[in-house]
């Protein structure tokens, strides 16, 4: 029996046919009563059309517009034409003129870049409303700067606006305020909130003229979809050590005046796991109204419970398990014997044309709307190493085009980052070499990349040699927990565990952390769990242990939110640490979400942050999840991870993986042309894949002052130095001759032509 | 009843090829042809008038600019003159238009043409119900039920899988039956 909504599909076809409703519900008798009224309530949406008569006098009054446009457009263009080559070609000299003189002065001339907010040029077409967001005093451009030195609260919510703040060029029609931004002193004195307590707030403000100032014009508006509200304090003024402050932004309000929408925020603190907990612990449940104000109240508790309550506008929430181990909590649960799990793995960036064809064919089969793309054409690998052409862990490598940041990324353990020059609008089609600023522990080098000479290019900083004391590693798993993980969560939880143990038993100096962030979806118990980073493994599998599969329903999860959070709400450490997501996941992200995070601008900050992703596909992933968790793995240099099984399908152990675009085990010739795996035991080949991280930064002892920088395409001799102001030159003047040539010939052409026309027209006056 | 007849896809077609080369004939019929339904699905999602010929107005002159260029139209005429609507409606009216429940009528702008009275305030109460969808729920019901536009049209033109669409056309047209029946209530 067809569901309502399959019926109620099928009719909607059916009747934009032309079929009657009355015909498509004698089909489905079972649902003829609810049925009928929905498609009557659709019929209803056409029926309000406007009459045809108001159409046509709108359609009256545009078309002079129209035609105007279309006229003076051809106007404009003639003129463009004529002015266009001469002030080519003084540009040309102006430029020629200008590289020359900055040839001359040299290293002497200083960088001066402009404030780039950063972007990603995802070529999904979702409408947003764009913002420029604004420093805390509210009249300029927010400096990055400025945003490192925000809270959370503030980050968090540019992270939000960051897909509107690309916005493909689009003249922005709004702001967006950051309030008072919250100071929390840690570890110090935490106060329990205090009423009155100014809380941060995020303004959208339109800067519509047609908008601003009209009161119920069209007001912005934002969704109540945010509701954790969780506040915890230790009675004895004894801080928790140290604190995780996860502010969140619950509501948001439409301004009265139709000029925007208020969101405020309130503050979430969560202890670390591991962290000694007083035994007499109050909570303080906060409520939020609609207005924006706060009370709380504090509740004892009974000993060594630690609990928090939420409530937003008087509809009470779940309570939300905190992560953290009690002083006197139980020993973890003792790692069990693994339960073997098989997996393949492939490495897209290795196997890069096989890679765009599998991407080209996605696209072309689903069409780029179903995903976020970046497109990853024209890719550039930058690999630093130092004077021992060892490789440079957490080097900062920014990519200017022009004047313009296009790309800021930092190399992985091998080294290596990427630069895709067709991922932004401000760098695809970019003419002239991309300029090239590397930095390591303050020492910078910079050079040109010309993306037709890569892709391949080292970067060797001469008398460099780069150190640690020892290796750390920060490795986070991040969990799909909803039920559809139910069949396999179990043994992932035991290879997870058993991988926690391995870590932990590596030879040599390793200071591993370990951490752990759980997803579910909107509308479920909860929306994400983190359990920050801790050194202690034992900690990490208590708080594996507790996790288990519920909630989802519709297939997409809040993989957006989940990724959002394990990038920005733990506490990765500096740029010195192997940083590594594993991420466990059988379906793909809700796109279609308002106010969500974007995976797609989240994978580059991972990129930016040194972040390497390494999926793990479940069973029952579907194509578009494929992609997703492909393009995440690429775009950071993971690997795309898959449990395989035998003929028996998901939760039995075996090599195949028919569902996905991977080819087959150790066929070197695959009938999908996607290229063969080879399959090991899941524990092994995560461990593999942290191991091979690892390997290159192990026993490096800390020198070093730099003396020189060398520049070269990866496997080529260093390029000899060029003055690009002589090719410059070069082509200016023959330009300029070309040109001089042509309008010679025009004139003479023009000449020609009016001696017709005065001719003919002598002929007419004869007739 | 006025209703919108959309150009079958060859004369869609001939249109394109026609305007990629530019003449004025060319820009004029595609007015012609596709003003109706634009200005429909604008004024739908905006309600006011001057708003949504200001907006389809936009369109034509993206279109106009766009010739010659690589964002011009080379596939789907429809698709994209739909998809820069979309964005010239977002870009006019922010992201969510949408209305609040409470004193609709106030809400309610009066008729600016004689045959809009004549209609009756049932129609109006629907667009206005329509108003106080999301977003989604709007666009999808104006491009499928509006503009009858095929699930693969409205998936493009709303930057979504296919299975997307059918799930929210359910969800939206259920939240609209809902809020026209809260109305009939309210009003008695």
């Amino acid at each position: 029996m067809a569901s309502l909504m399959d019926a109620f599909n099928e009719c909607v076809d059916r009747v934009i046919a032309g079929e009657s409703i009355e015909r498509c519900l004698q089909d489905y008798p079972e649902h003829e009563e609810r049925l009928r009224q929905l498609l009557e309530t659709g019929e209803l949406v056409h029926r309000a059309h406007y009459p045809g008569v108001v159409v046509e006098d709108a359609q009256d009054e545009v078309r002079a517009r129209v035609i105007q446009t279309y006229r003076s457009r051809g106007d404009r263009n003639m003129r463009r034409r004529s002015w266009f080559f001469p002030l080519a070609a003084v540009a040309v000299l102006v430029l020629a003129v200008g590289v020359v003189g900055l040839a001359l002065l040299g290293p002497a001339v200083g960088n001066t870049f402009s404030n780039v907010v950063g972007s990603l040029n995802s070529s999904y077409s979702e409408p947003i409303v764009t913002v420029v967001i604004t420093s805390l005093d509210h009249s300029e451009p927010l400096n990055p700067a400025v945003a490192d030195a925000l809270t959370g609260t503030a980050r968090s919510d540019i992270a939000l606006a960051m897909p509107t703040a690309v916005a493909m060029g689009v003249t922005p029609l709004a702001e967006v305020t950051l309030g008072p931004i919250m100071t929390m002193t840690r570890p110090g004195t935490v106060t329990p909130p205090v009423m009155g307590t100014p809380l941060p707030s995020v303004t959208v403000a339109s800067l519509d003229p047609e908008i601003v100032g009209k009161p119920s014009a069209t007001p912005l508006a934002a969704s109540l979809d945010r509701t954790a509200t969780a506040i915890v304090e230790d009675a004895t003024a004894r801080p928790f050590d140290p604190l995780a402050v996860t502010p969140l932004f619950p509501s948001a309000i439409p301004d009265t005046g139709g000029v925007g929408i208020v969101a405020t925020s309130v503050l979430e603190m969560t202890p670390e796991p591991g962290t000694e907990v007083a035994h007499s612990i109050p909570t303080v449940t906060a409520t939020m109204s609609p207005t924006g104000t706060m009370t709380s109240s504090p509740t004892p508790l009974p000993t060594g419970t630690l609990e928090t309550t939420a409530t937003l506008a008087g509809t009470p929430m779940p309570p939300t398990p905190t992560p953290f181990q009690q002083q006197n909590a139980a020993p973890p649960t003792p790692t069990p014997a693994i339960i073997p799990l098989n997996a393949g793995e492939i490495d897209d960036n290795a196997r890069w044309d096989t890679y765009l064809l599998y991407r080209s064919n996605f696209l072309e089969q689903y069409g780029a709307g179903v995903v976020h793309d970046v497109d990853v054409t024209g890719r550039q690998i930058i690999r630093v190493t130092d004077q021992q052409g060892l490789p440079v862990l957490g080097a900062q490598v920014q990519v200017f085009a022009g004047q313009t940041l296009v790309s800021d990324t930092r190399t992985y353990a091998t080294g290596q980052t990427l630069f895709f020059p067709n991922a932004r609008a401000e760098s695809r089609g970019f003419q002239s070499p991309f300029r090239v600023s590397v930095t390591k522990n303050n020492i910078n080098a910079e050079f040109e990349l010309d993306a037709q000479h890569g892709p391949l290019w080292e970067v060797q900083f001469d008398g460099m040699t780069f150190t640690l004391d020892r290796v750390r590693l920060d490795v986070l798993f991040l969990l799909d927990t909803t039920s559809s993980m139910g069949d396999e969560i179990a043994q992932l939880q035991n290879n997870i565990l058993g991988i926690s143990s391995q870590i932990a038993a590596l030879p040599g100096n390793i200071d591993v952390h370990y951490g752990l962030v759980t997803y579910r979806d909107r509308g479920d118990e909860y929306l994400t769990r983190v359990y920050d980073f801790t050194s202690e493994v034992t900690a990490f599998q208590f708080s594996l242990n507790s996790e288990g599969a519920d909630g989802g329903g519709d297939e997409p999860e809040s993989l957006n939110e989940g990724l959002h959070e394990a990038i920005h709400s733990v506490s990765w450490r500096g740029e010195d640490t192997v940083k590594l997501v594993f991420l466990v996941a059988d379906a793909p992200p809700h796109l279609d979400y308002p106010q969500d995070y974007d995976y797609a601008v989240e994978m580059a900050t991972a990129a930016q942050q040194g972040i390497k992703i390494h999926p793990i596909a479940s069973s029952g992933l579907n194509q578009v999840g494929e992609y997703i968790l492909r393009q995440i793995a690429q775009y950071t240099m993971g690997h795309f991870v898959f449990l395989t099984y035998d003929q028996g399908g998901s939760g039995t152990t075996g090599e195949v993986r028919p569902d996905l675009n991977v080819g087959e085990p150790d066929d070197p010739v695959s009938q999908q042309d996607q290229g063969d795996y080879t399959v090991e035991r899941l524990d092994e080949l995560v461990l593999r894949l942290i191991t091979d991280e690892i390997s290159s930064l192990s026993a490096r002892t800390t020198t070093g002052v730099p003396v020189d920088v060398r520049v070269s395409k990866a496997g080529v001799e260093p390029p000899q130095p060029f003055n690009p102001a002589i090719l410059l030159v070069l082509v200016g003047a023959s330009f300029l001759l070309g040109y001089s040539f042509t309008l010679r010939k025009s004139d003479k052409r023009k000449r020609k032509n009016e001696a017709f026309v005065i001719i003919d027209d002598a002929a007419d006056e004869h007739m | 009843m006025f209703l919108i007849v959309l150009p079958d896809p060859v004369t869609e077609d001939i249109l394109l090829l026609r305007l990629q080369r530019g003449s004025e004939e060319a820009v004029i019929a595609v007015y012609e042809e596709y003003f109706p339904a634009l200005y429909q699905y604008a004024r739908l999602k905006v309600g006011d008038s001057a708003q949504a010929k200001d907006i389809v107005s936009e369109v034509f002159v993206r279109l106009i600019e766009s010739l010659g260029t690589r964002s011009a139209p080379r596939v789907s005429l429809r698709g994209w003159l739909f998809k820069v609507t979309r964005h010239e409606i977002y870009r006019s009216a922010g992201r969510m238009v949408h209305l609040p429940l409470d004193d609709v009528e106030e809400w309610m702008a009066a008729p600016e043409h004689e045959s809009e009275m004549s209609e009756g305030f049932d129609l109006e109460r629907v667009r206005h119900a329509l108003r106080m969808l999301t977003a989604d729920h709007q666009e999808v019901l104006i491009l499928r039920f509006g503009q009858h536009l095929s699930l693969k049209e409205t998936a493009d033109i709303m930057g979504k899988g296919v299975s997307a669409v059918k799930s929210l056309q359910f969800r939206a047209v259920d939240t609209l039956r809902s809020i026209l029946v809260e109305m009939e209530a309210s009003n008695g």
